[in-house]
């Protein structure tokens, strides 16, 4: 809401961290919670492929309930930027647009 | 005439709720409530009050949220920092780093008075001092009349202490049906005995020494209890349970049932403990109640494995099975569950599949001339222990449980206590382990607690640490989340022979 015109141009998507527990039918009633964009995409998997995923962007926890709060973006590059705990609209989608402005 | 009828209608919905109600709908609900975070407008059901202060109101966190209690005892107290308190947030619970960052600066604050201060936490985000609540905390649209009806319902959370809880001991049940072999019960009850017993002798060491700990332990002398476990044995047919439940409940109600064997169906007693809003944690019993708030269970029971060659089947095109052996009652209700979900039955030597109910010779032999698929039980067929009968052929096992064979330091963590104690009954491994973890979850939960005794806070403390419980290894994994109710989520196919 808060990237206005820039919004068809993201991408976002979400993985579980608790992929034994939400299959796609909890998925698909979280995104209509939030009425999802059909650019917000939702994922689970075998616990295996997501923690493959979760080490590979250093997001892994030994225990489900202590999970991190993370966010990582990018544009079309290789670098991620991360924002670990409780971040406000409005910072992310200042960070957004200016990534997007940068990669032009 | 319709019209009328209609109309009525619409009156009646638009009557609103007792302001009883009503403040247990906008905990509950947030139904008719707008609500915004960081400016972003939320979703009524993400703007329920319920949703991060859990339905005790004390408020269990997750990652980085530590989330504030409001039940009434500290709502509308004045909070001052608890050394009890705070060092089970540091050390005994799992959080993320950032929410340790919180826990090493706590807040203290004049008591909630009533409604002003209320309002003004919901729309403006202020605590009675006049000092910002969590930016997490939404900031609420919400009428002086909701208000009103909510302070009320806070008022009442958590206000008095729940059942089974006073000044010395803290009272629990274990259940037990009248088909329970005696040597498994016997094997559950000495695991019973041997854990209360040590609780109970360690703090009677405590109580008999004053100040006999200078480092963190006595500051939760005062907490404490002992940890007593009814035995529930139940007589006679299960429709009259019902009765013997009401009548041991009447004479001494517990905190919450612990563990217990019930091998056939759980419905009676899950119906019951929803009843009395009282926990149900861990029974041994391969059918599992319809899911509700109360009963934990360690897996989907025999209905998951069930399922499981249902879908098989239909998934390689097999439309007929013969289901062979199966005297025992456990196999039988497991045949009339199979045939619930609408599987065809045919004679062996005309069927697509096999269901094997029982490893018996007899039941082994009939299949020597069988060539198509065969599928079993792993809840019927695989012993206490885990290990599985010489079947001689190749077999489709529906298995719950962790691989056969893993290794597991803990399984031998808890042989080794076991045999100390002399509790140790090796045909009933399952059982003990099962009821030792039952009674291990709701000691490490009555620690939490510490002052606490709120059944729905015992309920979150357990979802919440579940997973962080030391683990015999009797499933893939364990563990829980907000309003999960199944431990063992994974179940497969255990392929034996070619």
């Amino acid at each position: 809401m808060k990237l206005g015109p820039a919004l068809p141009e993201m991408r976002l998507w979400s993985l579980s961290i608790d992929p034994l527990f939400d299959r796609p039918e909890q998925l698909r009633d979280y995104a209509a919670m939030f009425d999802a964009p059909p650019q917000w995409r939702f994922f689970t998997g075998d616990p295996e492929a997501v923690k493959a995923v979760r080490v590979a962007f250093d997001a892994d926890d030994d225990n489900k309930m202590a999970h991190r709060s993370l966010i990582l973006l990018r544009t079309s590059g290789e670098h991620w930027t991360r924002f670990e705990g409780a971040h406000n609209a409005a910072t992310l989608a200042s960070a957004a647009r200016e990534a997007m402005a940068l990669s032009g | 005439m319709k019209f009328r009828v209609a109309l009525a209608l619409l009156m009646a919905l638009a009557t609103p709720a007792p302001a009883g109600e009503r403040g247990a709908e906008i905990y509950l609900t947030g139904e008719g409530i707008q609500a915004r975070v960081s400016s972003a407008p939320l979703p009524a059901r993400l703007a329920a009050c319920v949703n991060c202060h859990r339905p005790s109101g004390y408020g269990v966190g997750e990652g980085d949220a530590r989330v504030a209690a409001i039940a009434a005892p500290v709502l509308f107290q004045p909070l001052e920092p608890r050394r009890d308190i705070l060092l089970r947030d540091l050390y005994q619970e799992r959080y993320s780093r950032l929410a340790k960052f919180d826990v090493h600066h706590p807040v203290s604050r004049r008591a909630y008075s009533g409604v002003v201060d209320i309002a003004r936490a919901l729309r403006q985000g202020l605590d009675p001092e006049g000092r910002p609540l969590s930016p997490a905390m939404p900031r609420y649209n919400i009428s002086d009349e909701d208000i009103a009806a909510l302070t009320e319902y806070l008022r009442k959370l958590g206000a008095s202490p729940d059942p089974g809880y006073d000044e010395t001991t803290w009272r629990f049940a274990s259940i037990f049906t009248p088909d329970v072999p005696e040597a498994q019960k016997q094997a559950a009850l000495d695991v019973i005995t041997a854990f209360t017993s040590r609780h109970n002798r360690e703090l009677e060491r405590e109580r008999s020494r004053p100040g006999f700990s200078p480092l963190y332990k006595g500051e939760y002398a005062a907490a404490r209890r002992d940890f007593l476990v009814d035995i529930w044995h139940l007589t006679g047919p299960p429709e009259t349970w019902g009765h013997q439940l009401q009548a041991h409940y009447d004479s001494a109600p517990p905190f919450a049932l612990l563990g217990g064997i019930i091998p056939g169906d759980y419905s009676v007693i899950s119906g019951f403990c929803a009843e009395k809003h009282m926990p149900c944690i861990f029974p041994r019993t391969g059918w599992p109640g319809p899911a509700d708030d109360y009963n934990v269970y360690f897996s989907g029971g025999y209905p998951v494995e069930a399922r499981l060659i249902a879908d098989d089947m239909a998934l390689r095109g097999l439309k007929t099975l013969a289901l062979i052996g199966g005297e025992s009652r456990e196999a039988q209700a497991f045949a009339r569950y199979f045939r619930s979900l609408g599987a065809e039955e045919a004679p062996l030597s005309e069927a697509d599949a096999a269901l094997l109910l029982s490893a018996d010779i007899t039941a082994l032999a009939m299949l020597d001339e069988f060539n198509g698929r065969v599928y079993g039980s792993g809840g019927l067929l695989a012993d206490e222990a885990g290990a599985l009968p010489d079947f001689g052929r190749s077999i489709q096992l529906a298995w719950r449980y962790a691989p056969p064979g893993r290794p597991d330091p803990n399984r031998q963590r808890l042989r080794g206590w076991l045999q100390r104690t002399g509790a140790m009954a090796p045909g009933f491994e399952r059982t003990q382990f099962e009821t030792w973890f039952a009674l291990e979850v709701a000691s490490h939960a009555m620690i939490r607690l510490v002052d606490r005794p709120s059944r729905a806070f015992f309920l979150e403390t357990v979802e919440h640490m579940t997973e962080s419980i030391t683990d015999p290894g009797l499933y893939p994994a364990l563990s829980l989340g907000p309003g999960q109710r199944i431990a063992a989520k994974q179940a497969g196919f255990l392929q034996i022979g070619r």
